[in-house]
């Protein structure tokens, strides 16, 4: 009699954690901010082990490479798992995730963080962005174990606890599923015009950040355990005389570990940048910049070997993929009116 | 929470007060301390259970800062000590001469940390007042957190062991562990030896060290922690955004948001030490501890003097048994007894912090009672010329609002930086009235969460009025269990997104950034 009651009891305490748990995942994924939220989420919609690119940095990558681009002008099939404000020590363990997730052959990196000298970028907003929507698994934990003091990975290992004030800021779009389209790319919809670069010496460099080098060596490192290539880029922005001496920096740095290292800023007139259309602000490229960039890259991947995978089995989709994607661009840009160059 | 001392004053003055200010009840590493703490309690031999619940508790002290559980640890033996030695007497001289050694020993020790910087200062403002120079000298100390409830507590006990009420507690760490128990610590309730002492030592009524595991008391005792997160989350830490807001600068308010404000205090603080009283007596509750019951419906009052048989009650019981009686009570006469009163409430507002503007809270209090009582003649005639039935729900009703607004004008002293201040604040809600409502939105609370904190005292209210007629959590319990389930779960839920924690939230920091 009272060993049924017992068991009736532990059952009955079983099926509430149960029925809270699965409303606490509800609460969070609804209140949860899902601003760029596609950026990281994109990767895991794509079957495992089925990618031969990753892109992995900041704002500068996430707004510049066009995955879908890629795959129709080279037959490349990549993901962007950039984000606004990507640290070097965040991107060391996106690294992990891609390597977890889809082991490609290529890793590009955005070599722009470089310089920055903390683990995180500039407040919890952008590494929440970043850690929040990786999946739960080893990556994650050790990022939130190794990057956060103890007071703040709360909210990280519990994001309801970050998220819960959004209450006040809920919209219908809240409920919708989390877009991507762009296999994970932000695509900016407006321009400011700038001049040309100011003319810097080659030779002329600023130093890098001794924290992000450090990430850096990890990243390298792993990569050479895991048989993964790794290049670094520097996508075009209207960069100071500063920066583009830290960017000359990379070029050392890359080559002291034999890496390629792909500056576009050296080479903005052989791709047909154009600084007065080509930039949504001083920072980053807009459609168009990226667009242009995008077909620069692409070139120089699949002039590394990047296999084409056009007419492939395994990717019968992303032909469907990319009509979705152009659609949804141009739709866009009509709406924002802005002049998108013209698609081929 | 607000009543919680040694924090405040700790972030006041800048002092290390360690990592384990976040092992508040709020807190996220308590939802870890607890659970882990009572799964092992029901888990060791019961013979280990007394030495699990003392470390746990000491741990808990600790986390807050080392260098104070020696404090504890010696004010606790010093009580002990002083308590068995005047156990062992016959002689009235003796047992009260080892009572009054250790009293004034543990009472020397609270002075020192909390009362000796003001005490200094006030002698030093007497002086230059009285035309002779002088600096008072001022220490840099860090109010160890709970010394006034632990120190209390410790009083009472050695008073109940020199009058013969409870016996010399023999085994130091029990008497150790009802010292330190760590959900009453830090803020209370205050016990008494022969409530949890005598729990802890033989058991009683179903309570105590020996009981078994209890699926009810455990539901019981988690419900009632649930609705002290629910006044603490989401009603206290909200409402102190619109109360920080305007009493960092009243001047710049007009007089209703200066009445919304102090009237706002008001909740504040109930919501946050009730909701703090509540979380203790539950956590007792599921570890087989029953703790004073500190909140009995407090804003239901009819009169102050009704107010104060509900609003923590554990201290207004030690003030009662431990100064307003032997004082003489109300036994020698109407004027004594209205100066026992007097000095009872500013003792009492002196207990609650080192500074003019808590005794004169104190002493508006005893006013208020001193007031009632010399009125009582004039005030029961014209009840009788305007045939108004005392217990009559529309008189009770007026009763109850004017208690509350005479409370909400008090409170005003409580929150207020200084004396000055809070006549100030006062004399502008009252010159500067108006009724136009323009500006509530802006006073650190949008209308969103102003809504939020309505429904919330809304409940609190309603809980009030049921709670008048037995503990609510016996209702939810008789519930059947879809309905039990959606209110633990609107509970859940309602803490958890309306609550106000996470992110940049400091649980101790953010509420405690005042001096008591």
């Amino acid at each position: 009699m009272k060993r049924g009651r017992t068991l009736r009891r532990l059952l009955a305490a079983v099926c509430f954690c149960a029925l809270f748990c699965a409303l606490f995942a509800g609460a969070t994924q609804l209140l949860r901010n899902k601003d760029s939220a596609g950026a990281v989420r994109a990767l895991y919609e794509e079957p495992r082990d089925s990618l031969d690119v990753v892109f992995v940095g900041s704002s500068h990558i996430l707004n510049g490479a066009f995955p879908l681009e890629l795959w129709h002008e080279y037959g490349i099939v990549s993901n962007n798992l950039g984000q606004h404000g990507q640290s070097i020590p965040i991107s060391y363990y996106m690294v992990q995730e891609a390597i977890r997730t889809q082991h490609p052959g290529c890793i590009v990196l955005d070599a722009y963080m470089l310089y920055y000298p903390d683990l995180i970028y500039e407040g919890d907003g952008n590494s929440h962005k970043s850690i929040d929507n990786m999946a739960w698994a080893g990556p994650k934990l050790r990022a939130i174990f190794d990057l956060f003091p103890w007071e703040d990975r709360w909210d990280y290992l519990v994001p309801l606890s970050f998220y819960h004030g959004r209450w006040k800021e809920l919209a219908p779009e809240d409920l919708a599923p989390i877009d991507t389209t762009g296999k994970g790319c932000e695509v900016r919809l407006d321009t400011q015009a700038y001049g040309p670069l100011e003319p810097v010496d080659p030779e002329y460099t600023r130093p890098l950040s001794d924290t992000a080098l450090d990430y850096f060596d990890r990243i390298v490192s792993l990569c050479r355990e895991e048989g993964v290539e790794l290049i670094l880029v520097c996508a075009p922005f209207h960069a100071t005389v500063e920066q583009q001496g830290q960017m000359n920096a990379v070029a050392a740095v890359a080559e002291a570990y034999g890496l390629t290292y792909w500056n576009y800023l050296d080479r903005l007139d052989g791709m047909g940048f154009d600084p007065g259309s080509d930039l949504y602000d001083y920072s980053h490229l807009n459609a168009n910049g990226a667009l242009k960039f995008t077909r620069a890259l692409g070139a120089d991947l699949a002039e590394l070997g990047v296999p084409d995978r056009r007419g492939g089995a395994a990717y019968e989709g992303w032909d469907d993929d990319f009509a979705r994607w152009r659609d949804w661009l141009t739709r866009a840009a009509e709406e924002a009116g802005f002049p998108l160059m013209e698609l081929d | 929470m607000l009543y919680n001392e040694g924090t405040c004053d700790s972030r006041r003055r800048g002092g290390n007060a360690g990592p384990g200010e976040d092992m508040v009840f709020n807190s996220p590493q308590f939802l870890l301390f607890f659970p882990a703490v009572t799964l092992l309690y029901f888990l060791v031999p019961r013979g280990w259970r007394m030495g699990w619940l003392l470390l746990a508790s000491y741990f808990f002290y600790a986390c807050a800062h080392v260098g104070y559980t020696v404090l504890l640890l010696c004010t606790t033996a010093v009580s002990f000590a002083a308590a068995l030695l005047a156990g062992r007497r016959r002689d009235p001289l003796w047992r009260r001469g080892w009572t009054a050694a250790g009293i004034v020993s543990v009472l020397a020790l609270l002075f020192f940390f909390k009362y000796f910087n003001f005490a200094a200062q006030s002698a030093a403002a007497l002086l230059s007042w009285l035309g002779a120079a002088g600096e008072a000298p001022r220490l840099e100390l860090v109010l160890p957190l709970g010394i006034s409830f632990y120190t209390f507590q410790e009083v009472g006990y050695l008073a109940d062991v020199c009058r013969g009420k409870v016996p010399a507690e023999r085994n130091f760490l029990r008497y150790a562990l009802f010292t330190a128990f760590f959900p009453k610590l830090v803020s209370g309730p205050i016990e008494r030896a022969d409530g949890l002492l005598a729990q802890m030592r033989e058991g009683r009524d179903g309570w105590g060290l020996d009981v078994p595991f209890d699926f009810d008391r455990m539901r019981r005792g988690l419900l009632l922690m649930l609705w002290g997160l629910f006044l603490k989350l989401v009603l206290a830490d909200r409402l102190a955004l619109l109360v920080d807001t305007v009493f960092a600068d009243y001047t710049a308010y007009n007089g209703l948001h200066l009445a919304v404000a102090a009237v706002c205090f008001s909740l504040q603080i109930y919501g946050d030490f009730g909701g703090y009283s509540a979380i203790a007596v539950g956590a007792a509750e599921v570890l087989g501890f029953r703790l004073t019951d500190n909140f009995r419906q407090p804003y239901l009052a009819v009169s102050v003097r009704d107010f104060w048989h509900r609003w923590h009650v554990s201290l207004s019981g030690w003030f009662r048994d431990y100064l307003y009686i032997p004082l003489g009570g109300s036994r020698r006469g109407k004027w004594r007894t209205r100066l026992n009163l007097m000095v009872t409430f500013l003792v009492s507002g002196l207990w609650h912090g080192a500074s003019w503007n808590f005794v004169a809270w104190g002493g508006l209090h005893g006013l208020y009672q001193v007031a009632g009582d010399l009125l009582r003649p004039g005030r029961e005639r014209a009840c009788a010329a305007l045939r108004i039935r005392r217990e009559a729900p529309v008189w009770r009703a007026v009763r109850t609002l004017f208690t509350f607004a005479l409370v909400t004008a008090a409170w005003v002293f409580f929150r207020a930086d200084s004396a000055g201040q809070a006549a100030g604040f006062l004399a502008r809600a009252v010159t500067c009235f108006t009724l136009d409502p323009d500006g509530l939105t802006g006073l650190g609370l949008d209308w969103k969460d102003l809504a939020v904190a309505l429904a919330a005292v809304v409940t609190v209210f309603l809980a009030d009025l049921l709670g008048r007629k037995g503990p609510v959590r016996d209702r939810v319990l008789a519930l059947p269990l879809p309905a039990r389930w959606a209110v633990y779960l609107l509970g859940l839920f309602a803490v958890l997104i309306f609550g106000i924690y996470g992110g940049d939230y400091d649980p101790s920091d953010f509420i405690y950034g005042r001096e008591f």
